[in-house]
């Protein structure tokens, strides 16, 4: 069995199960002070313990958990959405079309995609909505250039030449033969913009551009925590810890799914 | 051979322990908000004033630490007997930084081009009352008012009644040119600006020889700045809970003193819905004001009223509105307010907004609101909020001192429109005897604390941090100034 597969799917459900829960029940509401109980240390009553207004930092991570996931999701499929059925239709139809969008998606590489997302978020103004399209934007061309890659790999196969030969029209032939036979390099470019997907959530938290207060968010929790440093330390570590392992969690699970799904890897090993 | 490299070892020691015996004569002071120009006489933000108030400005009058009046580009003055003429007797040697000499023809047009028709003076009333001013001679001033006004004085020291030249005053926004002991030198807009001292100043040199204010809205930022020695303090330092830390350093010094800062959370009152009175008054049931100074930094005291509880002629009211989330929800049902509505607080960046404004979300949704939070950049907030009045509801403290008249002018933005506080205003500046003006600032509190045309949180505690070498600085602020030419390093 798959050690980073095991290890990372566990994490990964694990994160999922959190966000799942929270939508029926954290154990107070998020965003309820207690101004009386504030800073207060992990205890009984907080697990991990409270922030400077006496919010329940549990539940803020259990609520910003799910609003990570949400934005990531979204991103991803956003990005998934438009940018493979790009990538497949250029390796498929070649010539201009296939220049016009490489060429594109090479212009898309050449701007820092996280200021990218800083100044979309800027202009269009701070909030959930506009971070999963900001993000889901730079998912469009990763997306359209793995496809095209792996695709053209494929057409170039004797069973995809026989289609043809037996009068299949393109598009069919992506969806039955190109589109399945390389799902597997897609699924793990998901879990890897999954990944991404929420640091660059984390990241627009941060400087305030991100999932907006009164809805807790891993990334603005980081910055509140900042000033806090001294008197409560803990503050700064539940919502880096958070970030830090449904990253890690998927990219093992990404590692993991690669090395299982992948045959061209396997022979190696 | 060895008493050469003795004086050698010598010389290496002087001219490292050199630069430390020289006494520093710079001064780096952070400031939250970043002004959206420079010019005192031509807009209302406070962040105007902390930069250029008797640092390149001055008036006739110039307040003091302490809020009293003291001489400024007046050496001196007499009233006549009935209250209406005021004589000043005007620097001779006082100039502009651009040299043109500082006379009466100077204080005719300052005052003059204040109650203009064009002008766009934050405090046009303070003019109001000036008949004429008059010029017997370059050196001596005659203000003539209507009325006796028993703050004349006083105004006439604030940074919108600063002496300003005709030949720059229309370019004072950029590049201000005043009377002052600094001259401006640069403005790196979103970062900073930059004072030198000016060699020909009429007056005493100050100690210091360049003054920059850093513009920093970010607590951590501000917050790491002051612990790295970036700059040499904040006059007001908006990351309270590192107090604990730097009071235990001696190389700091933490100042704890008052403003004239008003915190409210200003409602528009032809929005609704808070053109209905239950739902304002269900507001200020909501919020428990005892909390949020708890949340915020512990230091403060609420306030019931447009009024600083320190100040002469304050009443307490702070109990007419007291917590009380069943009245809350109460009002509100009767409004007919259905759970759940939404209402858009607009947070501009200090920290009494937007941490005061998740800690006002919070309390609102106990009595049922749903509070948006909409973080706004300073110059965003002065324009869609003060200027155009697009907003819901704001969380802003008004620093001006004696600012009862803000509510009786026919415009301002929360639309606050009652004639009945227009006439007792209207009584109240008339009013000569002291007894019945005192009687009167009460009655004008009352009638706000009766209309709450906004909810009046707390007075906003002074959080000065700097330097423990720096001498000089303001412990309280009667008025919103950074007041640095009696600044000092100590050594």
């Amino acid at each position: 069995m798959n050690r980073n597969l095991v290890i990372g799917g566990t994490v990964s459900l694990l994160v999922l199960a959190v966000a799942l829960v929270s939508l029926v029940w954290t154990p107070y509401p998020p965003t309820r002070i207690d101004i009386l109980h504030k800073l207060a240390a992990p205890s009984a009553q907080h697990v991990l313990g409270t922030d400077p207004f006496g919010r329940d930092v549990a539940s803020m991570i259990m609520e910003g958990t799910r609003n990570t996931l949400g934005v990531a999701i979204v991103a991803v499929l956003l990005g998934a959405g438009l940018g493979v059925p790009l990538g497949a239709l250029a390796a498929a139809r070649g010539g201009w079309f296939d220049a016009l969008v490489m060429r594109t998606a090479d212009l898309a590489f050449a701007f820092p995609a996280l200021l990218t997302a800083v100044m979309i978020t800027a202009i269009a103004g701070p909030g959930a909505v506009n971070a999963m399209i900001a993000i889901g934007i730079f998912n469009i061309p990763v997306f359209a250039r793995v496809t095209r890659g792996a695709a053209l790999s494929v057409q170039a196969r004797d069973f995809v030449t026989a289609a043809r030969a037996t009068g299949r029209s393109e598009a069919a032939i992506v969806w039955l033969h190109v589109l399945p036979n390389i799902a597997p390099v897609l699924i793990v470019q998901v879990t890897i913009q999954f990944a991404l997907g929420i640091i660059a959530d984390a990241g627009l938290s941060y400087v305030g551009l991100g999932t907006q207060p009164p809805a807790p968010s891993w990334g603005r929790m980081l910055n509140d925590a900042q000033t806090f440093i001294y008197r409560a330390p803990l503050l700064a570590v539940f919502p880096g810890l958070a970030i830090m392992l449904s990253v890690l969690g998927l990219n093992l699970l990404g590692d993991g799914l690669r090395d299982l799904l992948d045959p061209r890897l396997e022979s190696r090993r | 051979m060895a008493k050469h490299i003795g004086a050698s070892a010598f010389a290496i020691l002087l001219a490292l322990t050199g630069p430390a015996l020289a006494a520093k004569d710079t001064l780096s002071l952070g400031m939250v908000l970043e002004p959206p120009h420079l010019d005192p006489t031509a807009g209302a933000a406070a962040a105007i004033r902390e930069v250029v108030y008797a640092n390149i400005f001055e008036g006739l009058t110039r307040i003091d630490a302490k809020g009293e009046v003291q001489p400024g580009l007046a050496e001196s003055w007499t009233v006549s007997p009935d209250g209406l003429t005021y004589t000043f007797k005007l620097r001779a040697n006082a100039a502009f930084h651009d040299g043109t000499k500082f006379d009466c023809g100077i204080v005719k047009f300052s005052y003059e081009r204040a109650v203009a028709a064009d002008s766009v003076n934050a405090q046009k009333g303070f003019f109001e009352p000036i008949v004429s001013t008059a010029c017997p001679d370059p050196a001596t001033a005659v203000v003539t008012l209507k009325r006796p006004t028993g703050l004349f004085l006083f105004n006439m020291g604030m940074g919108d009644a600063a002496m300003v030249a005709p030949n720059t005053a229309a370019t004072n926004k950029a590049n201000p040119v005043g009377t002052g002991p600094f001259v401006f030198k640069r403005w790196v807009k979103g970062d900073r600006v930059e004072l030198e001292r000016n060699a020909s100043y009429w007056g005493k040199a100050p100690a210091l020889r360049a003054v920059t204010f850093r513009f920093i809205a970010d607590p951590s930022a501000a917050a790491a700045a002051v612990f790295a020695g970036d700059i040499d303090g904040f006059a007001n330092f908006p990351a309270p809970e590192t107090l604990d830390r730097l009071r235990g350093d001696k190389n700091f010094a933490v100042v704890i003193g008052t403003t004239e800062g008003k915190t409210i959370l200003a409602l528009n009152n032809t929005r609704k819905p808070f053109t209905d009175i239950r739902v304002r008054r269900a507001l200020a049931h909501a919020i428990d004001r005892k909390m949020l100074i708890e949340a915020l930094s512990g230091y403060g005291a609420p306030i019931g009223s447009h009024f600083i509880p320190t100040d002469p002629g304050a009443v307490d009211l702070v109990g007419v509105y007291p917590p009380d989330l069943a009245k809350a929800k109460a009002l509100l049902a009767e409004a007919g307010i259905a759970p759940g509505t939404e209402i858009t607080i607009k947070l501009p960046p200090p920290g009494y907004a937007r941490r005061g404004g998740e800690v006002i979300a919070a309390m609102l949704e106990q009595v049922g609101l749903r509070a948006k939070l909409v973080p706004v950049e300073w110059a965003q907030w002065l324009d869609q909020v003060f200027k155009n009045s697009d907003f819901d509801a704001t969380i802003i403290s008004h620093v001006e001192p004696h600012d009862l008249d803000i509510y009786a002018r026919d415009k301002y933005y929360f639309n606050y429109n009652s004639d009945a506080y227009r006439s007792l205003y209207k009584s109240y500046v008339e009013a000569t005897d002291p007894a019945k003006q005192l009687d009167l600032v009460g009655q004008l509190q009352r009638k706000l604390t009766d209309d709450l045309p906004n909810v009046f949180l707390y007075a906003l505690p002074k959080i000065g941090v700097w330097n423990a070498k720096l001498k000089g600085m303001w412990t309280n602020s009667p008025i919103a100034a950074n007041d640095v030419t009696g600044v000092s390093w100590a050594e």
